[in-house]
This record gives structure tokens, sequence and C-alpha cells, in this order.
């Protein structure tokens, strides 16, 4: 199977997230830009620092 | 509460949402399609903005939070918490933290939704908190993304 064009990838990746964001906007009845903000997050932190730090807060207790 | 369809989240579930490829879909966005209503605590906020090092780092993880309810704890809760507390510390297992998260969920009677079932377990057991692991969120979401109309 040929593998997808960047710009094939990057159009359905856009589409994936604006279905995600129409089902949670209406889901959650939560305005269009909050619900975007929120799905847009998605890994908005490179790297998992932010995950090993979080678990050493927990086990910090 | 509605039994079945509203539960609590834990912090690796925000964590992992900022962190994770952006190609496909998060388990936080899996776990809101699966359930009516999503919770977590003032506690598990902080421990996700801890991990943040400067102030606009904290203001971008905020938003993963948009859309959970978030639950506080009232002093009726005290009581509850005692007990957890005491058991965790007769077992020697478990923390103050822990302790809270079981409390809370015990209280608000919503099942707790963890990356690690195995650290909640023997809490959980004995305060009747029903544990929903990673895989069995995703068995949902198969589930529903499945039977969506359209």
């Amino acid at each position: 199977m040929p593998r997808k064009k960047p710009s094939e990838s990057l159009q359905s990746a856009v589409s994936v997230k604006n279905e995600q964001i129409k089902y949670l906007q209406e889901k959650l009845k939560l305005d269009e830009n909050i619900v975007g903000l929120l799905v847009h997050s998605q890994g908005i932190f490179t790297g998992t620092d932010l995950v090993k730090r979080v678990h050493a807060a927990m086990d910090a207790g | 509460m509605k039994p079945g369809r509203e539960a609590f989240l834990d912090s690796p579930v925000f964590a992992d949402h900022l962190v994770s490829a952006t190609g496909g879909c998060s388990f936080l966005i899996k776990c809101m399609t699966v359930f009516d209503h999503c919770y977590t605590s003032v506690v598990n906020i902080a421990e996700v903005l801890s991990a943040c090092d400067t102030s606009e780092q904290r203001e971008t993880a905020k938003r993963a939070f948009y859309g959970t309810g978030l639950l506080g704890m009232p002093y009726r809760y005290s009581v509850k918490m005692s007990e957890v507390l005491k058991e965790s510390i007769d077992c020697k297992e478990g923390n103050f933290r822990d302790a809270f998260v079981i409390t809370m969920c015990s209280e608000a009677k919503l099942p707790l939704v963890t990356y690690d079932t195995g650290r909640y377990l023997s809490l959980s057991e004995k305060f009747s908190v029903k544990l929903i692991s990673r895989q069995e969120v995703i068995r949902k979401y198969n589930s529903v993304i499945k039977n969506k109309p359209g």
C-alpha cells in the first residue's frame, strides 16, 4: 500500500480533529472554542518528562 | 451521579493527553466519548500543573481539563477519608493522595479510570470503588465508534 503524501496525512488529521470537536461539542454542550482548545491540547507538550513528573508527584503523596 | 455513565479520571490520563502524538484520538478523548461525564479533583489537576516549568506551560496544560468536571471535598467526606487513611496506614500501602482519590470516588459513587489498577486495588476493594482499566475503556470506545450512526 503506497504511503500517504504528507499533505494528505495532514488533511486527514485535521478532519479527524474537526470530527472530534463537533462530536464533543454536541455531547458536552460546550462552546466550540473551548472544545477546540481541549482537542488541540493533545500532544502540545513534547517528550515524556511531564508524565514522569506527574508520576513522581503522585508517589510523593 | 449516573452509575456506569460517569467516571473519575486519574492524573496520568491528562498528562498522557498532553504528550501523546497528535494524529489519533487520545485516551482522554476516548474517555469523554465513552462516558457521559468525566470528573477529576483539585489534587489531580495540581499534580499535572506541578509538572510544568513555567506559568505559560501551566496555562496550556489547563486546556486538558476543559470539559472535565472538577470535584472538591466537602466537610462530610472527612469521616470517610479518615477511614480510608487509617486503612492505608495500617496496610502500609498507598499514600495520602491515594486515600484522597479513593474517598472522592467512594463518596461520589464514581468508578476510577486508571492506568495502574494495582496501585488502588486494596483500597478500592475495601471501599467498594470500581476500577476501570485502560483496556476496558478502549474496548468500550471501539464499541461506541462501531455503533455510532453515520
